[in-house]
């Protein structure tokens, strides 16, 4: 792969969390893979007891295999060695993102994210009216 | 097949993005192959009315029997 250089004027960004990368510079491979089980109880939550990822299905599926692509001869012809950016401003990067300021070969990303909602009681009808 | 691409220059001004979140990925860069996967069950589907989910230690610490 003949890459180009990737030059930033100015970057700022105010938060990076929860194994989220800022990489400067170029890298082969980045395969970020980010599970999630979002909980919201009525009364609050106050333990992660019983809430295992192996216990919902979301987390094992496969995903759904892409159609075969056909064979093609790609030529890339870069007649300006640079890529110019001047200006980027990122409020937040979160869960496993990556933001990159150079080149990356091969990127497979994946997010898992089950909501779940418990309440104490079924909601009434007449509850809405009143 | 033959395809070929010519990038005669690339040139940005501003960029402004508020989140990047969930595996996403903000390059600036040359890249050959990406594949971005997501699952997700929101409600209604996963919606759980009553406490169906067990919640063991809780049940513990307010003394009933855990059976």
């Amino acid at each position: 792969m003949n890459k180009r250089l990737s030059e930033v004027e100015k970057i700022k960004i105010t938060s990076v969390a929860f194994s989220s990368i800022v990489e400067i510079g170029d890298a082969n491979t980045s395969s970020p893979v980010n599970r999630v089980i979002a909980v919201q109880k009525e009364g609050g939550v106050y333990s992660d007891e019983g809430f295992d990822f192996d216990r919902f299905k979301i987390f094992a599926q496969e995903p759904a295999k892409s159609p075969g692509m056909p064979i093609i001869q790609k030529n890339t012809y870069h007649h300006n060695p640079t890529i110019h950016v001047k200006n980027v401003t990122i409020t937040g990067v979160s869960a496993s993102s990556l933001v990159q300021i150079g080149s990356l070969k091969h990127i497979d990303s994946e997010a898992r994210l089950k909501h779940i909602r418990i309440l104490e009681q079924e909601q009434n009808e007449n509850d809405l009216i009143q | 097949m033959n395809y070929e691409v010519h990038n005669w220059g690339l040139n940005v001004g501003n960029v402004e993005i508020t989140g990047v979140a969930s595996s996403s990925v903000f390059l600036i860069g040359d890249n050959e192959t990406i594949k971005l996967t997501s699952f997700y069950d929101t409600p209604p589907d996963s919606y759980i009315v009553g406490s169906l989910v067990p919640l063991r230690q809780a049940a513990i610490d307010e003394g009933t029997t855990n059976e």
